[in-house]
């Protein structure tokens, strides 16, 4: 087996240290920065929610605000993000290099596409449920925790699991300016060095990890009707 | 006792010039226990209207007085305990598909200082009243439609409250099913001596179980009364059209109008219209009538509405004889009956 290994992908094995290290950075990165990103991409989107027109904390100020800004971030592509960052993350994580230094721009990057996300799956709740729950008495916040996050659950996770696997790649695309983690280790041996085996074994790796959080994603948002 | 005063609506859209008026002027009085029936077509105001009782619609102007209280002048936390006394069902049931029927029927009771036994206790007893125990595990995406309105009926009653606001409660649901809602609601007017105000836009449903009845138009309320007088003697022309919806007497006009020979009318005939109501429905009229003024009655349409239990009849005669004996008949004729309108003379 190790033989065979040794001769399919001779520079994995070599390098397979570099890879497992690689691989838990990953995971570091994408768990923290979900983790993070979770709580604000569901606070402003409930926020966008109930400030909406209409909604049940409606607020034309903050909705257009927000709004905006989320646009606004949703439109600078990763990498420039990233340089745009440096100085804050270097305050905020006392580095801009590595795991650490990755984790604060890709939770800038996720939290206004989360928000978005977490909006969408908020609005396909009944208007007429939210309606009822008002006509029982219940006030803004019993709505936003006994109705919205609730009724609304299928989608959030259905909306999690996108965010999460679109975590990956960009964590990915951390790895290439010195991010650390798998795109890292694929840029630094696979490309860099032309180790193919590498780039290939890499691909092959996020493809299961992304397959499985799609699963697991679809599993438990029909478990949610 | 639900009073509005000068309720108005109106809702903006942008610019001043197409502001929306939903509700004009509205003035109503319901007094507890009446089953009161608001009807008009859609885009009346009648939704509208139902929602400034509760006020999830806040009126642009006028006030909403239950019990004394002007609910337009409460504060929001004082508005929600009200709330809690006034039930609401919905066209579109407005289940949680997250909760089965037990938790949408416990939802209103979340936060309430009972304990957890008589929480219990008084959602099975809700279930059971609307007949759904079997089905307390269920979620609401299993249930038929009248099953789901039972769901939202038993879960409306959660807090025992004096007033249930019906919303097109039976417009999403099949004739038998309908019957059987209405059913449920007179029961439960009696049992739990709940005042219910109840829109729709079905004729048949108002007049099947209101005790009085507003028709709405363009916002305004353009008429109103017991059910029997306004199904009786309509006043505005659009209650006339509601009328004619349930009694299918257009029909038999119609035809009157355009092929009279169809009938097998002939010259000399008087084809009358004849209103009769309560104990004159059972009195043989027309037989005695025809007996003793030697003239020929016949019947081409009739019809009896049951309006809340009092019997309502309409019958389209011809007269056929001497001309004298036909007019003393015809006079006969209206001292028994409610009205009587001569249509035409062939």
């Amino acid at each position: 087996m190790y033989e065979q290994l040794q001769v399919l992908m001779p520079n994995v094995v070599k390098t397979f240290p570099e890879f497992q290290k690689a691989f838990f950075e990953t995971l570091e990165m994408v768990g923290t920065a979900a983790a993070v990103s979770a709580l604000f991409g569901i606070f402003f989107g409930v926020v966008l929610v109930v400030t909406a027109p209409g909604g049940i904390m409606e607020n034309k100020l903050i909705s257009s605000v927000l709004d905006k800004v989320i646009n606004v971030f949703r439109a600078i592509p990763f990498v420039i993000l990233i340089a745009l960052l440096l100085p804050l993350t270097r305050i905020i994580m006392g580095t801009s290099i590595g795991t650490k230094g990755a984790i604060f721009p890709l939770v800038v990057a996720t939290v206004p596409f989360f928000s978005r996300q977490i909006h969408s799956a908020l609005c396909e709740v009944d208007r007429g449920v939210v309606e009822a729950a008002q006509a029982m008495g219940s006030g803004p916040w019993e709505i936003v925790f006994r109705v919205y996050l609730r009724e609304g659950l299928g989608g959030m996770i259905r909306g999690a699991t996108i965010t999460v696997v679109n975590l990956i790649t960009l964590s990915a695309m951390a790895g290439c300016v010195g991010g650390g983690g798998l795109g890292d280790y694929a840029i630094r041996y696979g490309f860099q060095r032309k180790m193919t085996d590498v780039t290939l074994f890499t691909c092959v790796v996020l493809l299961i990890l992304v397959t499985i959080i799609q699963s697991a994603g679809n599993v438990l948002s029909a478990k949610k009707h | 006792m639900i009073e509005l005063r000068h309720v108005s609506k109106t809702f903006d859209t942008g610019s001043k010039d197409k502001q929306v008026h939903a509700v004009r002027d509205v003035s109503l009085t319901i007094a507890d226990g009446e089953i009161f029936g608001i009807i008009g077509f859609s885009g009346a105001g009648k939704s509208t209207l139902v929602r400034c009782i509760n006020l999830l619609e806040r009126p642009t102007s006028g006030s909403v007085i239950i019990d004394g209280e002007d609910l337009t002048a409460f504060s929001e936390k004082k508005l929600r305990q009200a709330r809690k006394k006034i039930g609401m069902i919905f066209q579109h049931f407005n289940l949680m598909n997250s909760r089965t029927v037990y938790d949408n029927v416990a939802y209103p009771l979340l936060g309430s200082k009972m304990d957890r036994e008589t929480k219990r206790r008084k959602v099975l007893e809700l279930l059971d009243i609307v007949g759904l125990t079997d089905k307390a595990e269920a979620y609401p995406s299993q249930l038929s439609g009248g099953q789901k309105q039972r769901v939202a009926i038993a879960r409306a009653l959660a807090n025992n409250p004096k007033v249930l606001l019906c919303d097109e409660a039976t417009s999403a649901l099949d004739p038998q099913t309908t019957q059987d809602i209405l059913r449920l609601l007179r029961q439960l007017r009696e049992r739990l001596n709940l005042t219910i105000v109840l829109i729709t836009h079905e004729m048949a449903v108002v007049k099947q179980i209101c005790t009085r009845v507003a028709v709405m138009e363009d916002g305004q309320v353009v008429e109103e009364g017991k059910i029997y007088d306004v199904f009786s003697s309509p006043q505005q022309p659009i209650t006339r059209r509601f009328i004619r919806t349930t009694t299918h007497i257009e029909g038999i006009e119609e035809l009157l109008r355009n092929d009279p020979a169809a009938l097998g009318l002939e010259p000399g005939d008087t084809v009358v219209r004849y209103d009769c109501s309560g104990d004159r429905t059972s009195q043989a009229s027309v037989s005695r009538i025809s007996r003793e003024y030697g003239v020929d009655i016949s019947i081409i349409f009739g019809n009896v509405e049951m309006l809340l239990d009092t019997p309502f009849g309409t019958m389209i005669v011809v007269f056929r004889g001497e001309e004298s004996a036909v007019k003393a008949a015809l006079a006969e004729f209206e001292r028994s009956a409610s009205r009587v309108e001569v249509i035409c003379h062939v």
